[in-house]
C-alpha cells in the first residue's frame, strides 16, 4: 500500500521465519548455527578474543549505525518531543501528557481512526481473500497462458502508485470522469465519487487493491508451489474430494502465508498515505484523511501552524495501535496446538 | 513449468477421467478463464487510460461524455512536458537517487549477508536476530516527523542524501542476501580463498560477489523499482522545484490550482515515469518471478 509499492515497505517477512509463527516451509539455512549456544561451548572464539573479529563487526556495522542514527534516534527523540510543545522555531516547553490528551480528544484524530477502520474492513479481508483466489487460479494444472496472466496481475506492482493515482483521480472525476462515462452507457450515475463522503472510499480502495494484488498473489503462488505433491497424491488415493483436499490440506498449509498477508495489509492500511494524498487530498471534509496524512499536515505545518508535539504524540498512538492489532492478529491466528 | 506445479484446487472432474460430465469440466474451466481475463483487463485498463490521456489535449480530456481515445493523438504532449515543465531535471534527480541508493544497498547488504552467512564470531546470532526484529518494527511512515527534524539538524533538507544514505542497509535485503550466500556459495570456496591468504574483504570482492550476481540482480532490481516509485520521503525532504524526483514532481503538477491545463503533458510525464520500472520488470521477469516465488516465501 504505502509499500508503495509493497516492495518498498519495510517488510515483516523475516518474522515468519520464527518457528513460533509456524511457517515450516521457510527455513533459516544452517539452523545449527542459529541455535544460541552458551559461550562455553565455543572455546575457539573465546581464546581468540573479540578484537580478532573486527573485520566481521566492521562489515555488519553499516546496518547498526544507519539504524541507530536514522531510525532509533528519531524515534527516541520524538518520544521526548511528544511531551513538549514546539513549533520547530521558538523554544520548546514541557507539557507532560497534554499532547496525548489533546490528540486523543481531537475530533480529527477520531475521524482519521474511523477512516482507517473503514479502509480496514474493506481492504484487509480483500487483501487476504483476493490473492488467495488468484494464487489458486493461477496454479490450476490445466491453465494455459499462465505466464501471461501472472504478468498482467503483477504489472501494477511495479508501477508508480502516485502516477496511477493521478489517473485514478481523473477516472473517478465528476461528470467528465471516465468511470461515469462508462456507467452512463449502461444507464447509471453519474456519481460524485470524489465529493461524497462514502463514495470517496471507492477510488482509494480500488487503487490500493489494484496496486497490491500482484505482489500478494505471487506470495500465495510461492506458498502453493512449496506444498509437497505427495500429500495431494496420498489424499487422492484415499478418495478425498477436490473440495476436501482444498479445505483440509491446502488451506491449513497456507495458514502462515495468509497470516503474512493479513499483517502486511493491516500495516499497509494503517500507514496509508499516497492514495488519499493524490486522489482526494483527504477530502471531502476529512472523510478520507489518513493518520499519516494528518501527521504530515500538522507536523510539517502544511495546514496552519506546525505542531510537532501533537504529530509526535499521534505517531506514538498510531504505532501503539498498530502493535496491539498486529500482536492480536498473531495470537488469534496462532495454531491451537501452540497455545 | 506446468510439470512441477501442483494441484491446489483440482477441478472436480480432472481427477477422475472418463466420468461422463465433460461439459461440467469445460464449464468450470471457462469460468476460470473468464475470471482471469476480466482481472487481466482490469489490471491493464488504467494503462490504457493513461496512454489515451497522454495523447489528448485539454478540451478533449474534459469532454462530457468523456472520450475513450483521442480523435487525433497529440504527440506534442511528450515534448511539452520536457520543454515547459523541466521534466528532464526530475528524471535526472530520480536516476541519481535510485542508482546511488541501489548501489549502496547491494554493497552493504551483500557484505553483511556474507558475514552473517559464512563467518563465525561472538554475538553473531544475537546481532542477526536484532536485524530481523528491526525489520518487523512498524517504523517507516510513522517516523516522518522526527526524521524530518533530524534532517533539518544535519542541514540535509532539500538534498538527495536523506533519500539515499539512511536506506542503504534494509534488514530484509540483508536477510535475503544471507540466505542466498549461505545456500549458493560452498564453504570450501571461502575457506580456500582464506587459506590463500586473501583478506576478508578480498574474499568478499573476488569470491562472494561474482558468485552472488543472480541474487544481487533480484535485490537490485526490486530496490531500484521501489526507490524510483518512492513518494512520501521525497515529498517530505525535497522542497525546491529543481530537486524534486519524478513522483513528487508529477504529484505537485497534478495539485496545482490550474492543474486541468497541464493534464495532457502531465499524463505524458506519467507514461515516461512508468516506462523504466516496467522495462526493468520485463527484462528481468524470469529471474524476479522465480526469485520472489522461491526466495520470498521460503526465505
Amino acid at each position: 500500500m504505502e509499500h508503495r509499492s509493497p516492495l518498498a515497505s519495510r517488510n515483516i517477512l523475516p518474522l515468519l521465519a520464527s518457528p513460533r509463527t509456524g511457517l515450516h516451509s521457510m527455513q533459516i539455512t544452517r539452523p545449527k548455527s542459529f541455535v544460541m549456544t552458551k559461550p562455553d561451548s565455543r572455546p575457539r572464539i573465546r581464546r581468540r578474543g573479540i578484537l580478532a573479529y573486527w573485520h566481521e563487526y566492521l562489515f555488519i556495522s553499516p546496518f547498526f549505525i544507519l539504524f541507530a542514527i536514522f531510525f532509533a534516534y528519531p524515534i527516541a527523540w520524538s518520544l521526548i518531543l511528544s511531551f513538549q510543545k514546539w513549533d520547530g522555531v521558538t523554544a520548546a516547553t514541557w507539557v507532560g501528557l497534554d499532547n496525548y490528551r489533546f490528540v486523543l480528544r481531537d475530533p480529527i484524530t477520531r475521524k482519521v481512526f474511523t477512516n482507517t477502520f473503514r479502509y480496514f474492513i474493506v481492504l484487509v479481508p480483500l487483501g487476504v481473500f483476493l490473492p488467495l483466489v488468484f494464487g489458486v487460479l493461477l496454479n490450476l494444472p490445466f491453465l494455459r497462458f499462465r505466464g501471461l496472466f501472472r504478468t498482467l496481475i503483477f504489472l501494477p506492482t511495479v508501477t508508480s502508485l502516485v502516477g496511477v493515482g493521478i489517473v485514478w483521480k481523473l477516472l473517478f472525476g465528476s461528470a467528465n470522469g471516465w468511470i461515469n462515462g462508462i456507467l452512463a452507457k449502461v444507464g447509471m450515475g453519474p456519481y460524485n465519487w470524489l465529493k461524497d463522503p462514502w463514495l470517496a472510499q471507492v477510488p482509494i480502495d480500488s487503487l490500493t487493491i489494484w496496486s497490491t494484488l500482484g505482489f500478494a498473489t505471487l506470495i500465495v503462488l510461492g506458498g502453493l508451489q512449496a506444498i509437497d505433491e505427495d500429500i495431494y497424491d496420498a489424499a487422492r488415493i484415499d478418495g478425498a474430494s477436490a473440495f476436501n483436499i482444498f479445505w483440509k490440506i491446502t488451506l491449513p498449509l497456507m495458514r502462515p502465508v495468509m497470516v503474512f498477508l493479513l499483517i502486511t495489509s493491516t500495516i499497509g492500511v494503517m500507514t496509508i498515505f499516497s492514495q488519499p494524498y493524490v486522489i482526494t487530498k483527504g477530502g471531502p471534509s476529512n472523510e478520507t484523511l489518513s493518520p499519516v496524512m494528518h501527521m504530515y499536515n500538522i507536523g510539517i505545518g502544511s495546514s496552519g501552524a506546525t505542531r510537532i508535539g501533537d504529530a509526535s504524540a499521534l505517531s506514538f498512538i498510531l504505532s501503539a495501535a498498530m502493535i496491539v492489532i498486529v500482536v492480536a492478529q498473531f495470537l488469534i491466528t496462532r495454531r491451537k496446538e501452540e497455545i | 513449468m506446468a510439470a512441477h506445479e501442483h494441484f491446489s484446487l483440482p477441478p472436480g472432474t480432472a481427477a477422475k477421467p472418463g466420468r461422463g460430465p465433460r461439459i461440467r469440466q469445460w464449464l468450470s474451466q471457462s469460468v476460470v478463464y473468464i475470471i482471469l481475463v476480466v482481472a487481466g483487463i482490469l489490471c491493464l485498463a488504467p494503462f490504457y487510460f493513461l496512454i489515451s490521456g497522454a495523447l489528448m489535449d485539454r478540451g478533449e480530456m474534459f469532454k462530457v461524455p468523456p472520450r475513450l481515445w483521442p480523435a487525433a493523438p497529440i504527440w506534442e504532449n511528450f515534448r511539452t512536458i520536457f520543454t515547459d515543465y523541466h521534466f528532464l531535471t526530475y528524471l535526472r534527480n530520480s536516476v541519481i537517487i535510485s542508482t546511488l541508493q541501489t548501489l549502496g544497498v547491494l554493497f552493504f547488504c551483500s557484505l553483511a549477508g556474507f558475514v552473517f552467512a559464512k563467518r563465525r564470531f561472538p554475538g553473531r546470532n544475537v546481532l542477526f536476530i536484532l536485524v530481523l526484529i528491526t525489520s518487523a518494527m512498524p517504523s517507516g511512515q510513522t517516523t516522518i516527523i522526527p526524521f524530518y527534524l533530524l534532517m533539518v539538524k544535519f542541514n540535509w533538507v532539500d538534498t538527495f542524501w536523506p533519500l539515499i544514505v539512511p536506506w542503504w542497509a534494509p534488514p530484509l535485503s540483508i536477510f535475503l542476501m544471507r540466505q542466498y550466500i549461505s545456500a549458493g556459495i560452498p564453504d570450501d570456496l571461502i575457506e580456500a580463498s582464506r587459506l590463500d591468504g586473501t583478506g576478508l574483504f578480498g574474499t568478499y570482492w573476488r569470491v562472494v560477489i561474482p558468485l552472488s550476481i543472480p541474487g544481487l540482480v533480484v535485490i537490485g532490481v526490486m530496490q531500484f523499482i521501489s526507490v524510483w516509485n518512492e513518494f512520501l520521503y521525497g515529498l517530505l525532504i525535497l522542497r525546491s522545484d529543481n530537486m524534486r524526483t519524478v513522483t513528487v514532481a508529477i504529484t505537485e503538477l497534478s495539485r496545482r490550482t490550474q492543474a486541468a491545463t497541464v493534464y495532457g503533458p502531465l499524463f505524458a510525464g506519467i507514461v515516461i515515469v512508468t516506462i523504466p520500472t516496467i522495462a526493468l520488470y520485463f527484462i528481468f521477469q524470469r529471474r524476479l518471478t522465480s526469485g520472489l516465488l522461491s526466495g520470498a516465501v521460503r526465505g
